[in-house]
């Protein structure tokens, strides 16, 4: 249809994936300030602030997680339909804290609910943490393993009765999970910085968390650089066995010397920049560093998990059973409609991005709370 | 017995929440 080969539209589709996924960790800023909602804000104010300049984009990050999702049941739907029904109850955790969320931004301020409105704050730093988390350690899984086994008619067995929350026992999962939380909270401090217009007070505690919280990040992020260097991989020969190759995943970077190891080292430096350029300055353009900085890291490291002859999903339960882009794909045909459909990509993001633009078109001030002049108040 | 377990598993779940959100606290706060 297009002329490319099923190899190919295999490769662009995880591509686009890999895209996606590092969207959705820039996205989650929202995640990261709903925690820094409960530890930063200090009077009801602040909080509302903070509420409402994060109400207005929670939508965008879960339509990304929805489209993350979305994409890889089109693209790759043996994947989908192995962690999704294998892996139950740690989708189900995730999901319930994004209910949590959603319900939390309608009904916070909502008259005579049920709940107060602390109960509602609480529920947003549940989503914050734990379902950041937990999205983590399920991403981690993408490089450790999961315990299932398809058999020839794509009947998926599950290894493990905990059906997936046994990831959060293998210490690279844990690692990837506390790296994806202290990440959001820096990108979520960042963001509010920009957004909110007021100085003193709150900003300065966001713009000392920014820095903390990137701290914070290291220990995990070299624990996850030291474990790729030493952890066994799991890579496929040319007829589609699966091999187990030691230092795949840092292998993998090499071998991807621009969109693997320089797409990770200039969005680690970007990250560190926007972070130093806040805490030690009073500008409020960290953001525009560190949010492409994390895209870049998120980029290299999805494909470094799916591209040179890598198992993006491998199995520990039976080796054979493992994902790869050629294997867990959809048909020839498929993937050509997909591609032609995503042409129209290019306009939903210029949608998205003239929204934006006009969310974005004047600060929020305490003077807009206290007036209730914003018509999507939180 | 499963509710015993299912109470217990809640608890400690709210349990290590609050203790996440006063170690983020002091990490924000140092």
């Amino acid at each position: 249809m297009l002329g490319f080969d099923h190899l190919q539209l295999q490769q662009i589709w995880w591509i686009v994936i890999s895209l996606v996924g590092a969207l959705f960790i820039l996205m989650s800023f929202v995640q990261g300030g709903q925690t820094l909602l409960a530890t930063t804000a200090r009077t009801e104010l602040e909080k509302t602030l903070i509420v409402n300049s994060l109400g207005r984009k929670w939508e965008l990050t879960y339509t990304l997680l929805v489209l993350f999702g979305g994409a890889f049941f089109a693209a790759f739907p043996r994947f989908y339909a192995t962690s999704f029904s294998g892996a139950y109850w740690v989708w189900m955790l995730i999901l319930m804290t994004f209910v949590l969320q959603a319900i939390s931004y309608e009904f916070r301020k909502k008259p005579g609910n049920l709940l107060g409105s602390r109960t509602y704050e609480w529920f947003l730093f549940i989503n914050g943490s734990l379902g950041l988390f937990a999205i983590g350690a399920a991403v981690g899984t993408l490089f450790t393993g999961g315990n299932f086994h398809i058999s020839e008619t794509n009947l998926i067995t599950w290894g493990n009765p905990a059906r997936g929350l046994e990831a959060l026992l293998v210490p690279f999962n844990l690692a990837v999970g506390f790296l994806v939380v202290f990440l959001a909270r820096v990108l979520g401090s960042l963001y509010l910085v920009n957004n909110l217009s007021e100085e003193g007070g709150l900003v300065d505690r966001l713009r000392n968390a920014a820095f903390n919280n990137l701290l914070a990040v290291l220990p995990f992020l070299l624990f996850i650089l030291y474990r790729w260097i030493t952890m066994t991989g799991y890579g496929y020969t040319e007829n589609g066995e699966i091999i187990l190759e030691k230092g795949k995943y840092f292998q993998n970077l090499l071998a991807m010397p621009v969109p693997g190891l320089g797409f990770l080292l200039a969005g680690l430096v970007l990250i560190v920049l926007g972070v130093i350029v806040t805490r030690f300055t009073r500008s409020t353009k960290g953001i525009w560093a560190g949010g492409p900085g994390a895209v870049l890291t998120g980029v290299a490291l999805f494909l470094i998990l799916g591209l040179n002859k890598t198992a993006f999903y491998p199995s520990r339960f039976d080796l054979q059973s493992s994902l790869t882009i050629e294997n867990a794909s959809s048909s020839l045909y498929t993937l050509s409609a997909m591609t032609l459909v995503a042409l129209a990509v290019p306009f939903i993001l210029a949608y998205v991005s003239y929204v934006w633009r006009l969310m974005n078109s004047e600060k929020i001030s305490a003077r807009d709370i206290e007036n209730k002049k914003s018509h999507d108040f939180y | 017995m499963a509710l015993v377990w299912l109470i217990i598993w809640f608890a400690l779940l709210i349990l290590s929440l609050k203790g996440a959100e006063y170690l983020l606290k002091k990490i924000d706060e140092l």
